[in-house]
């Protein structure tokens, strides 16, 4: 086993110095095809000279990204402590390896329409290229963050795993939150500002729903294959058992609370009639979220409170937490500002759509981790009598964050149906 | 009259150290659990069922009421 994963490590490196260097090229070509679109060159026979090196380019991403999936694969079975940047890498890999397939796709789109000018498809592409970039890197660190490692680990045997229950959870959060951010601001911009024929809106969906929730069904397939073994009341141990028991409680609430909310918003704010669109893959996407991350934070132990003397670093991570409230209610309010500065200043464009829709997720954001930082610092300053820092910075971050759920409410009321 | 704020408390970390220092590992994989359940019935974090506080008395060859104990909080 841990020849394999050596071997395997190895290879994968060589892969992926070889995939950024094939990278550095396809991007070159693409931004060459761009600016020779733009000048109206000689788009044909430029494609034709490098059709094939792109090609062969591609083939070779493809073997790496096959190894680098492999690689991952081995080290979840081989080292027993969960480790966020691998489940990060799982998810980015699969998904980096889907938009290959998409970056054909899109190539070929852009061969029959560049007669028309500039293919919008562009964009897309090139945030396909920032995204193997990302995963290119991000191995080369794990890997060889984890080559002293192997020599190490693999000599305490473990009988009964929980990394790949952990991972399996670090994922569903990534997929969950993924797969609800890129819905709907597709859905957004396809549906209000760009409009889209309604059945290419749901083709849209069901191909960003699939890329972004295939990482979580591989690795809860894998780690089924490795439970097959076992019969199914040995699946988990008993707290693992009671931690999803308790998150399962969390989603079914939760998930109630956050729907009924959005269909009350939906009748008065008309933005939020793409809902009627996009609530099924909305919910699913919801309730791996709630329960991936509810299941990961009973299974680490966090603790809500902390007792003075007994647990600073929970104390810590509160006074961490009212400073994130505190951040993103002046973020939010900066974003709201600058939305409304751009659509007076420049007008109502992409760049305005921008602001809004960052100060919309961070408006959102802000009020979830302000409820989480009241909460906790509450039940802390309760225990330890006096009031703690996180909720200094909690009440310190009220103004903003008012000020844009008021200012929404009042725009709901006014503007509503 | 058990009292309300009565919490359940351990020597688990105590009976290991006795135990030859085995790991939290070598006692999951004896008792079937995993690494971090042991470590969460160390904190005091989870209490464990009836048939686990069993297992764990069994393997260190204690009464379970020598490991595993009431307190008022």
């Amino acid at each position: 086993m841990k020849r394999l994963l050596k071997i395997s490590n190895n290879t994968t490196l060589v892969l992926c110095s070889i995939s950024i260097a094939g990278l550095v090229f396809t991007n070159t070509f693409f931004l060459m095809l761009r600016d020779k679109i733009i000048n109206i060159g000689d788009v044909e026979s430029f494609m034709g000279k490098f059709s094939i090196p792109v090609a062969v380019v591609y083939f070779i991403f493809i073997f790496f990204h096959l190894s680098a999936i492999l690689t991952l694969i081995l080290q979840l079975n081989f080292f027993k402590r969960d480790n966020f940047l691998r489940a990060f890498l799982f998810f980015t890999g699969i998904t980096s390896l889907l938009m290959l397939f998409g970056d054909f796709a899109l190539a070929s789109d852009i061969s029959k329409e560049y007669i028309f000018g500039l293919p919008g498809e562009f964009n897309i592409l090139f945030f396909s290229q920032a995204l193997h970039f990302i995963f290119y890197i991000l191995i080369i660190v794990l890997l060889v963050l984890t080559r002293k490692s192997v020599r190490k680990e693999g000599e305490e045997i473990v009988l009964k795993d929980d990394s790949i229950f952990i991972n399996a959870q670090y994922i569903g959060i990534l997929s969950g939150i993924s797969g609800l951010i890129l819905i709907t601001i597709f859905s957004f911009l396809y549906l209000t500002v760009y409009p889209l024929p309604s059945w290419a809106v749901d083709a849209g969906i069901i191909v960003i729903s699939l890329i972004a929730v295939i990482p979580y069904i591989l690795i809860v397939l894998y780690w089924l294959i490795i439970k097959l073994r076992e019969g199914i009341s040995e699946w988990y141990d008993e707290k693992q058992y009671q931690d999803i028991t308790r998150a399962s409680l969390v989603t079914l609430i939760a998930s109630i609370i956050v729907m009924a909310a959005i269909f009350v918003v939906q009748y008065f704010v008309s933005a939020f009639n793409i809902m009627s669109e996009i609530w099924f893959p909305f919910y699913i996407f919801l309730v791996l979220l709630l329960f991936s991350a509810s299941t990961l934070y009973f299974n680490k132990s966090y603790r809500l409170i902390s007792k003075e003397g007994n647990n600073r670093d929970t104390a810590k991570r509160n006074k961490n937490l009212g400073l994130a409230v505190l951040i993103s209610g002046y973020l939010t309010l900066i974003f709201w500002l600058l939305g409304i500065f751009l659509s007076v200043e420049i007008g109502i464009g992409w760049e305005s759509y921008t602001a809004v829709g960052i100060f919309g997720l961070l408006m959102i954001a802000s009020g979830i981790i302000f409820l989480l930082s009241l909460i906790f610092n509450i039940i802390e300053s309760k225990e330890n009598k006096h009031i703690s820092r996180g909720l200094v910075l909690t009440i310190i971050s009220i103004p903003p964050i008012a000020f844009c759920y008021l200012a929404i409410l009042v725009k709901a009321l006014t503007e509503g149906h | 009259m058990v009292g309300k704020n009565i919490k359940l408390k351990n020597d688990l970390r105590r009976c290991r150290f006795e135990h030859n220092e085995i790991s939290q590992q070598e006692l999951a994989n004896s008792v079937g659990v995993t690494r971090l359940t042991i470590h969460s019935i160390e904190k005091g974090k989870f209490n464990p069922s009836v048939l686990l506080a069993l297992k764990i008395a069994k393997f260190f060859k204690k009464p379970v009421d020598e490991i595993f104990y009431l307190e008022e909080d």
